[in-house]
């Protein structure tokens, strides 16, 4: 190209028009934008912008890793699987491993959130772990110091959340659990505590006072959303809502599932600014409803009416035959409910045997994602929604 | 109101340099920004069209017929776009503003495609000097972001 050198004065009306750059840079590979966030101010403060991922990104999440156990269901492996969920293949997975720490003994995700991961090391007791925070776009992590530290002693953590909106606030927040265990009490409940981790201050803090809360709760399944997170009780106790900014913990109410009890929580999570459960009752079945929660927390309402009996006919290989009554029941794991800009948009990530899928909500039509091997003691597909972590493309930095 | 090539209207584009440019209708509605004006009945002949060039608007034109000829299949338009984007980046930018202006999608996104695929890869210094960019960081905070996106710079 001759004129590669000589600027032009139509360069100058592109650059200066945010529009238009963003229209030119966002069809550039991801190391290319992490180069040219050094070109200018006004070019870093344009990548960085949650606007123009968005643009880049409009279905937001690029794809999903899993958490894979070995056999005996104990150690957790270093490396990952990944499921593509916009054109781009398996083998461009953003990472397989974590390059940062030393993983032979270990490690474990335990939380993801709009772009960011949180992951510790499994180390030989449970006061070795060193947690991190991740962002496996820019690849840059952080290590989280002091998080058992507290008034009390004998804390265990018992739950690592990140809180990170990007399009509200560049900072994230870190909220932690921790549990205090007094000796020989089996009761239901456990004292527990929330300490807040800002990226702004890089300090943490206790919030609030110690609140009893059902040891049926996993701490580490919270879902962001309404800047708030939301942790599940499925037995005998009430489930948990923490406002983030303004720090108040509350209840929340449960889908009016009859005999909750005796359901399974298959589903839990947000999409597109909407938070959604399935809880199933009973043993594996291809009928189920989607609740939503509202805005308000008045209630939860059905929003889908699912059933894979289409999906059952063409993938036999998902049909269990068993000898107690119902006679057959199914084999998926729901890995993340996706809302499209329309219904007609909206689908399930399931890991059905061999693989997943992606299960188009409204006309019921499937499509293979990607491989996916992994499976339990019982040949049955491993993967859930609480070992699927999401990756967003996230080009901020902090 | 039909906008089949069988009725075979003309419109004149007046560009900024004065050119005037008579176009069948059918290939002019391409333009989004034109289109409404038809529908408007706005049309005025000739339609004055302050932002771009008699050069570029020829262009633009050129495409707009090449896109709006029904026989063309999928294939023979991509080929085609191929060969259209081969011009240097002075054209180019003014065809971005061109489309842009006009609300042409297709050929925006042709032509930003072409430009991105052009800069891509290529080391920071290089952007500024084909933009026309002037580096504003200082020294450590330049250092800073290549060391917060290093493996990027690998």
């Amino acid at each position: 190209m001759t004129h590669m050198s000589e600027p032009l004065p139509a360069a100058d009306e592109i650059t200066s028009n945010d529009d238009l750059l963003t229209e030119i840079l966002r069809r550039l590979p991801l190391k290319s934008l992490l180069k040219f966030k050094s070109v200018s101010k006004p070019w870093l403060s344009l990548i960085c912008n949650p606007h123009f991922s968005r643009r880049r990104n409009p279905n937001s999440i690029s794809g999903l890793f899993l958490q894979r156990y070995t056999p005996d269901g104990c150690f957790v492996d270093p490396k990952f699987d990944f499921v593509p969920l916009d054109d781009c293949k398996p083998e461009l997975a953003p990472f397989r491993s974590l390059p940062f720490v030393d993983g032979r003994s270990g490690i474990r995700l335990v939380h993801s959130c709009n772009g960011l991961l949180c992951c510790f090391t499994l180390g030989v007791n449970v006061f070795d772990r060193r947690y991190y925070i991740y962002n496996p776009t820019t690849r840059q992590y952080t290590q989280l110091h002091n998080i058992r530290n507290c008034d009390r002693p004998q804390s265990a953590v018992m739950g690592v959340n990140l809180a990170f909106d990007p399009s509200k606030s560049p900072h994230y927040k870190v909220v932690c659990v921790l549990g205090f265990e007094d000796g020989g009490d089996y009761s239901i409940n456990s004292d527990c505590q929330i300490k807040i981790y800002s990226s702004e201050t890089r300090l943490w803090k206790i919030s609030g006072g110690v609140f009893s809360a059902n040891r049926n709760i996993d701490f580490n399944q919270g879902v962001f959303w309404n800047g708030a997170l939301h942790w599940i009780c499925c037995y005998h106790g009430p489930s948990l809502c923490f406002d983030v900014d303004q720090e108040r913990l509350r209840e929340i109410p449960m889908p009016p599932i009859p005999e909750f009890f005796q359901s399974e929580i298959r589903y839990f999570g947000e999409s597109r600014d909407h938070l959604h459960i399935v809880a199933i009752r009973g043993p594996r079945l291809k009928k189920f409803d989607v609740y939503e929660m509202r805005r308000d927390y008045s209630e939860w309402f059905v929003k889908y009416h699912v059933d894979l009996d289409s999906l059952t006919t063409s993938l036999p290989e998902m049909v269990v035959q068993s000898f107690i009554n119902p006679p057959h029941y199914y084999e998926f794991g729901i890995l993340c409910l996706l809302r499209g800009e329309t219904d007609e948009e909206s689908y399930l990530v399931l890991h059905v045997p061999g693989k997943a899928i992606r299960y188009n909500l409204k006309d019921q039509s499937y499509e293979k994602l990607c491989d996916v091997e992994d499976i339990d003691y019982d040949d049955r597909p491993r993967y859930r929604h609480s070992n699927a972590y999401r990756y967003v493309e996230c080009l901020s930095w902090f | 109101m039909s906008l089949s090539p069988s009725t075979s209207k003309m419109l004149s584009l007046k560009s900024s340099d004065g050119k005037v440019l008579e176009v069948e209708e059918h290939v002019a509605v391409l333009c989004e920004t034109i289109k409404s004006l038809v529908e408007d009945g706005c049309a005025d002949s000739p339609i004055p069209l302050a932002n771009v060039d008699g050069a570029t608007l020829g262009n633009v034109m050129e495409w707009c017929k090449k896109h709006a000829d029904q026989k063309a299949s999928a294939d023979d338009l991509e080929d085609w776009d191929a060969e259209f984007v081969e011009r240097d980046q002075g054209e180019l930018y003014h065809l971005i503003m061109a489309a842009n202006y006009l609300n042409i999608k297709g050929l925006l996104d042709l032509i930003c495609q072409k430009v991105a695929d052009m800069i891509k890869g290529k080391h920071p210094e290089k952007i500024r000097e084909i933009f026309n960019i002037e580096n504003d960081f200082t020294p450590e905070q330049q250092e800073q972001i290549r060391k917060d996106n290093s493996w990027a710079f690998e």
